[in-house]
């Protein structure tokens, strides 16, 4: 189990994009999730930033995503980023 | 001005460059006043960080926060679009996430409002003309009322409200409260959480509770980001004096749509102001606004003693003088030994 050290965050506000924004959270993986496809997409969305949080072994963190039309991997690719800049290694033997 | 490091991620078409500016250097500030001024906008003058967007060597926008709050955004009429806004806002936010804030508010203008809404901001409330409130990121408007909704949620419905710095609580804050105590079934009283007075946010709130524990229909709860802070409150923006009114509009109307109705507030009070003219715009702010917007308004004249309305301002002068009589008749006993266990500062400007 790991949790997010500090805040931080990674990706832009552009078109095609997402930027996400971690803290240190104490009750699971909570999302807020800001979407231009929300309605079609929300979930697929929020279960691509759940499964890159566990990945990498984060259980509780705080996640504001705002996606402007970003694809699953940018989307998982973003989130990976936001929580190595909070202090999160990538997982041993992963 | 330094072309922007560590910008991972924005990728700036063409000829465009992001570059941050010297706050400390007369001729960059100078640069971008001309700019925002062809926008009728000021350029405050306590900012935190500020970026320019040059197209060859012109500005075509800039944008700046200080703390949690975007402000003194402009994009030149040739570059409108949602590229341009984005590129600058995620150079803010980059740079304030780097400094620990997750948390966003833009102050803008309603013409404005949904470009930043496309790009995932939140309305908070808009008062025409002139300026709204947005934010993004982690918290929200409804975040905070949830929470305080749930720590007054004991408290009968149809309660009083009042907004207080308590800087640091007196007895005329305590005469006021009782008496919305004695009027209202319940009272909930905003401690202003924003820490910009000499006596911190902690120890305000704390001797405010102390001072109204006798009452048991009152719930001190802080004020949050909502009422009287940077961001409803960020003294700057238009560079007349309607930008202080605007202010007023705004953090009385976010009271009146968003806060009442989340906390079940009725009425408003308000101690009257004979000396400050910023409090007393701001009384008469919400004296306009709030019946209009169904909730009640109740001012108070101040308590007096010794011929003099008491007022947390000669409690502090008092706090400096030494004057420990004064300041016993002025302020409740948790607050004067507060006050004789600590130092006072010096007076803020």
């Amino acid at each position: 189990m790991k949790s997010v050290l500090k805040a931080a965050q990674a990706g832009t506000l552009e078109s095609n994009d997402v930027m996400i924004i971690v803290e240190p959270g104490e009750n699971g993986i909570n999302l807020d999730l800001e979407s231009i496809v929300k309605k079609q997409y929300g979930a697929a969305i929020a279960a691509t930033i759940a499964d890159a949080a566990k990945a990498l072994g984060v259980t509780d963190v705080n996640v504001k995503a705002i996606d402007r039309g970003a694809l699953p991997y940018a989307i998982r690719a973003r989130m990976v980023t936001a929580l190595e800049r909070a202090g999160i290694g990538p997982e041993r033997g992963a | 001005m330094g072309p922007l490091a560590g910008l991972g991620g924005v990728g700036l078409d063409g000829d465009l460059t992001l570059e941050v500016v010297d706050l400390g250097s007369r001729r960059e500030v100078r640069e971008v006043s001309g700019f925002l001024e062809g926008f009728g906008l000021g350029y405050g003058t306590d900012l935190d960080y500020s970026v320019v967007l040059r197209r060859g060597g012109a500005i075509v926008a800039t944008g700046s926060f200080k703390g949690e709050v975007l402000r003194n955004m402009a994009v030149s009429e040739g570059e409108r679009g949602q590229g341009v806004t984005a590129t600058v806002v995620t150079a803010l936010m980059g740079e304030q996430t780097r400094r620990g804030m997750v948390h966003f508010f833009v102050f803008t203008t309603p013409k404005s409002a949904p470009m930043f809404a496309s790009l995932g901001f939140g309305e908070i409330a808009r008062a025409e003309p002139g300026v709204a409130l947005l934010e993004t990121g982690l918290g929200s408007i409804d975040g905070w009322c949830r929470e305080t909704a749930g720590a007054i949620r004991d408290l009968p419905p149809r309660r009083a409200a009042l907004v207080m710095n308590c800087n640091p609580f007196t007895k005329g804050h305590e005469a006021l409260v009782r008496r919305a105590s004695e009027e209202n079934p319940a009272v909930v009283v905003l401690i202003v959480s924003e820490d910009r007075s000499d006596i911190p946010f902690a120890d305000r709130f704390r001797l405010a509770r102390e001072g109204l524990k006798a009452l048991p229909n009152v719930r001190a709860v802080p004020s949050g980001k909502y009422s009287i802070s940077d961001a409803t409150f960020p003294d700057y923006f238009l560079k007349s004096e309607d930008g202080l009114m605007a202010q007023a509009r705004l953090d009385a109307t976010i009271f009146a749509d968003r806060i009442a109705p989340a906390l079940d507030i009725s009425a408003r009070y308000l101690g009257e102001e004979p000396n400050c003219p910023v409090t007393r715009a701001y009384n008469e702010t919400l004296l306009d606004v709030l019946p209009r917007r169904g909730v009640r308004v109740e001012v108070m004249p101040r308590l007096g003693i010794a011929g003099q309305a008491i007022s947390a301002s000669l409690v502090r002068e008092a706090w400096r003088a030494g004057d420990w009589a004064t300041v016993s008749d002025l302020a409740p006993r948790p607050t004067l030994d507060y006050l004789r266990a600590h130092k006072a500062g010096d007076p803020k400007p």
